[in-house]
């Protein structure tokens, strides 16, 4: 089973074989729950966002074309999960879209003093929770997920250019959001 | 002639490994002249390095369990909805058969009575057809008899005639004479 590729492994899970899907779970746990908290850093969302993910590839397995990448079939019900859990709440998808009037100040503002290291990775990580999600989408799985633009593009059902261009906007918004933050990231560095 | 917004673009491409060689040396030479995308470099590289040292916590035994346990129930669900569809769709059938059977027994005794009925009709109209012919022949025969007193009564008359046309003696002896003619035409 542990050298099966991950398509052939849904080959099996499509055939309800349990243990296939067992093993497919080991092998995207960690991925797909540090998607989850990378979009939005609260353990419990995560928790709950890798269950509803793993239950719906479970629900959604005679939909699986081998063709595809299976890892982009999978993000793609992870991305969608996200998406509908936002809407379910009542949040609108830019809701928390940062304006120039609307931003917040950088955690940096609200402490005395240096921040330490760590909290400057908590400040950077709550920064990109504050992305507008179709840029966090794009930041996440290109930055932090590794994937390629391409890859990028198939989850998120739009163009490669699409892809490109959301990135660097992510990244202008993440410099905007952490401007106050400037001495401390490069301190960060240095130390 | 290439905006920042362009260069910038190239960077961002760059780190993700997504531009080409040319991409590279345009890039390269435009960050040596501009300060504000070098900013925007060097803050890219920042972030990046902050991001890959911040840890990210896995997911915990409770939680990978509690997946697992979602999953079995879900497949137990499954299966006990498959059990359920069975038994509904076996106590749909038995309904439709006593539906069925029901139906039937209505249609048959509806059917019973009204053949009993056509019995009890068919009776009748044989009954009344055969006073229709016992009347027919009633009549046939009177009209029989009619016909026969009639042709009888002109036998007489023929024979009246006759004698008329005879000797006076025969006339006398002859008893039809007294019979009158008006009346025997009213008797036919």
């Amino acid at each position: 089973m542990g050298s099966c590729t991950d398509e052939e492994l849904m080959g099996l899970v499509q055939k309800q074989d349990v243990s296939a899907f067992e093993e497919l779970f080991q092998r995207y746990e960690g991925r797909i729950f540090s998607f989850f908290w990378r979009l939005s850093p609260n353990r419990q969302e995560a928790e709950d966002g890798t269950q509803e993910t793993f239950l719906r590839l479970w629900k959604a397995r005679a939909r699986y074309e081998p063709e595809g990448k299976f890892s982009t079939y999978l993000f793609q019900i992870a991305k969608n999960h996200f998406l509908h859990e936002r809407q379910k709440r009542g949040r609108r998808m830019d809701s928390q879209q940062v304006s120039d009037e609307t931003a917040e100040p950088a955690s940096a503002e609200r402490v005395d003093g240096p921040m330490l290291a760590g909290e400057v990775r908590v400040a950077v990580t709550e920064a990109v929770g504050r992305l507008p999600e179709s840029l966090r989408l794009a930041y996440v799985l290109t930055e932090q997920e590794g994937m390629s633009y391409k890859q990028t593009a198939e989850i998120l059902e739009c163009p490669v250019g699409t892809v490109s261009s959301r990135k660097v906007e992510a990244v202008r918004k993440l410099r905007e959001l952490l401007e106050p933050l400037r001495d401390e990231l490069w301190g960060d560095g240095r130390q | 002639m290439r905006s920042c917004d362009k260069y910038q673009a190239d960077i961002v491409a760059l780190f993700d490994n997504e531009a080409g060689d040319d991409d590279l040396r345009l890039a390269g030479g435009h960050l040596q002249n501009c300060p504000q995308c070098r900013a925007f470099c060097l803050d890219l590289i920042a972030i990046r390095r902050i991001q890959t040292t911040a840890p990210v916590p896995s997911l915990s035994p409770a939680a990978r369990q509690a997946v697992l346990d979602g999953f079995k129930a879900t497949q137990s669900g499954h299966s006990e909805s498959r059990r359920a569809r069975f038994f509904r769709l076996a106590t749909l059938v038995r309904w439709a058969a006593v539906l069925v059977i029901g139906v039937l027994a209505i249609a048959c005794l509806a059917l019973g009575r009204t053949a009993k009925d056509l019995r009890t009709r068919l009776g009748t109209a044989e009954q009344q057809v055969a006073a229709i012919h016992e009347q027919a022949k009633l009549a046939e025969s009177e009209e029989r008899q009619r016909k026969a007193l009639s042709a009888l009564y002109f036998r007489m008359a023929e024979l009246e005639e006759r004698v008329n046309r005879g000797s006076p003696s025969q006339r006398a002896s002859f008893p039809v004479q007294a019979y009158d003619r008006a009346e025997r035409q009213n008797n036919l």
